[in-house]
């Protein structure tokens, strides 16, 4: 399924949060989302999940306003893997993935044998299935996280968001998780904080800056070192990975308070 | 089988209730005068082995607070689950929103001015129109941009509460001593008064409550991983919010206004509730409905034996019997099924 930002403006308090966003990522193309802390990554994909209304533009899945269709029914088109959960009353890690399936269900009744299958198999697609009946309050953050990627998997929509996923984990499940990702077959819309994480793995990336969509393209058209530099305020260099040939970014102080390696040794002689 | 066992315990605790009480009725004679007017033309109705005296204590006293003792049990039980996943806080309870004490301003006012102050209401209509009034206020003061914020409602709710407490407490201290014990009466809570009739009201409200709630239950469920986590499963968190609110404030108005304030059922209830089957509404509500009812007809039962000829008020014994039943529970281990271990 297609997604479609259409001249995207968001104002929260009176303060212009996005300011007419065009962004297009084609059916079963993995976008990274990449800004500073406060860009507006969060606020452009609550815009698709219905969280925060735009004041201007439209959000399309393919041709459908999600702001004009059932909220329900654009629930079970986009599936979110959200920042934060609350744990004040535990619900068991199989409860918290099942809830995937609220949009298809009604009423009082159980789950199907069909739900439960497709919660088993996104707990053990992302390595949760042994911790299935603990309460997630108990869980570690790294763990959590888990549980909420299988549970974003567990809706089995055709588009997957996922709102800065890898915070919390370690480097083994960070690429693990982009892993998971890359294979699935969905339209994906993420949030990155770590741009080598987003450049090897995503096969589109938009830099937002202020509210403001900078770059568009490929990771090497739009995460080139000047637009970096520029929306990041650090001082980057690009290397070339010795054994897959991708281009990798390292980043620096920027210019004016970038001190001398030599300089700071001095420093600690003194 | 929590669910099974608690429906026998509540049909042996009407029976137990019918039987005891000062005019002597046996178990089998109670539960005969019980099914003999549920069902038509039973021989023993009128073969003369039953006194008129024993039908009414059965029939017109000592069922009607039996089934009043079940309905507000399983109904404060029920609004204060409600109250908690609306605030997502543990420590909520059905009288956050100043239902009680707007109640007791209601009661009160008739109490020691006459239901002439109040323009004429009865007692009961009073304290359901001081619980309403109260609610309406702490919801209108928790809005903001249309949003109604947990954090809000509580501190609203807490503040309000105070308000209308310190007007309850006014009008106590400035009323003649008799009334003072009415007062009291009302604001610990009592069943004893109840007859069928009073039933119909809080009956209808508990109805309707289940049916809502019923319908509900599993975006309950997602409401307890957040507000942001329910909105991208499609649940209309604000508008939830609001719906749940009004079933409970109409709900526990409803029983208040002829039970009075019963404390300690509704916050701890649904809390025994979730470590017996977990956090899920759809297995912990009917546990917590049941398990109100029957805990609220045990107190009634202790209320009137304990210290009988006298009365032990119920919200006293709800506390007394309830507390270190529910520390033993919360000490145990499986209540780190219901996070109560941070």
């Amino acid at each position: 399924m297609r997604v479609r930002f259409d001249h995207v403006s968001v104002s929260l308090g009176g303060r212009e949060v996005l300011h007419d966003v065009e962004l297009e990522i084609h059916p079963g193309r993995f976008l990274g989302l990449v800004g500073p802390n406060g860009s507006g990554k969060s606020t452009l994909l609550r815009t698709l999940y219905r969280a925060v209304a735009p004041s201007s533009g439209r959000v399309l899945l393919d041709e459908r306003d999600v702001w004009r269709t059932d909220r329900r029914t654009v629930a079970r088109t986009v599936s979110v893997m959200t920042q934060e959960t609350s744990t004040e009353f535990d619900l068991t890690v199989l409860d918290v993935v099942l809830l995937a399936r609220v949009p298809f269900q009604r009423g009082f009744g159980r789950d199907t044998d069909a739900d439960l299958d497709l919660a088993w198999s996104a707990l053990e697609r992302v390595g949760a299935a042994d911790v299935a009946d603990r309460p997630v309050g108990r869980l570690s953050g790294g763990q959590r996280q888990r549980v909420m990627l299988a549970r974003a998997l567990a809706a089995d929509a055709p588009v997957l968001v996922l709102d800065e996923p890898t915070n919390h984990l370690d480097i083994a499940f960070q690429l693990e998780l982009m892993r998971i990702a890359t294979d699935l077959d969905r339209t994906i819309i993420a949030a990155l904080h770590d741009l080598n994480l987003a450049a090897t793995h995503c096969d589109d990336i938009a830099v937002l800056d202020a509210g403001r969509l900078v770059a568009t393209g490929t990771p090497t058209e739009a995460l080139t070192p000047r637009v970096v530099e520029d929306v990041f305020g650090v001082a980057v260099d690009q290397l070339t990975h010795p054994r897959t040939g991708r281009p990798v970014l390292v980043f620096d102080h920027p210019p004016q308070t970038r001190q001398d390696p030599t300089d700071r040794r001095d420093e600690i002689n003194a | 089988m929590t669910v099974v066992a608690l429906g026998v315990a509540i049909l042996l605790m009407v029976v137990v209730s019918g039987s005891v009480g000062t005019v002597e009725v046996g178990f089998a004679d109670a539960a005969r005068i019980v099914v003999g007017h549920l069902v038509p033309n039973m021989p023993w109705m009128s073969d003369g082995s039953l006194t008129v005296l024993q039908d009414q204590a059965v029939w017109q006293f000592r069922l009607p607070r039996a089934l009043l003792a079940a309905l507000a049990g399983a109904g404060l039980a029920l609004a204060g689950a409600i109250m908690q996943v609306i605030v997502r806080n543990p420590l909520a309870e059905p009288y956050l929103l100043g239902v009680s004490s707007g109640a007791g301003v209601g009661a009160v006012l008739v109490i020691t001015l006459g239901s002439a102050a109040v323009g004429g209401l009865p007692l009961g209509v009073a304290a359901f129109a001081g619980a309403l009034v109260a609610s309406a206020c702490v919801a209108l003061t928790a809005r903001h941009r249309g949003v109604l914020s947990p954090t809000r409602m509580i501190l609203s709710g807490v503040a309000l509460g105070s308000l209308f407490s310190a007007i309850t407490s006014y009008l106590t201290l400035t009323t003649e001593a008799q009334n003072v014990f009415s007062v009291l009466f009302f604001l610990l809570g009592s069943v004893s008064a109840a007859s069928m009739g009073s039933l119909v009201v809080p009956a209808v409200a508990f109805a309707v409550a289940c049916v809502v709630v019923g319908l509900r239950t599993r975006a309950m469920n997602a409401l307890l991983t957040g507000d942001e986590s329910a909105t991208a499963l499609g649940v209309d968190v604000n508008r939830l919010r609001a719906v749940l609110l009004v079933t409970s404030a109409l709900l526990t108005g409803s029983i208040v206004s002829v039970s009075g304030g019963i404390g300690f059922v509704g916050l701890v209830i649904p809390h025994v509730a979730r470590i017996l089957v977990g956090a899920d509404h759809r297995r912990m509500l009917p546990v917590a409905v049941l398990g109100g009812a029957a805990f609220l007809m045990l107190a009634d039962l202790l209320s009137r034996t304990v210290a009988a000829p006298a009365e032990v008020p119920i919200g006293i014994l709800t506390a007394v019997v309830g507390a270190p039943f529910f520390l033993w529970l919360m000490r145990r281990d499986t209540a780190t099924r219901a996070g109560l271990d941070r």
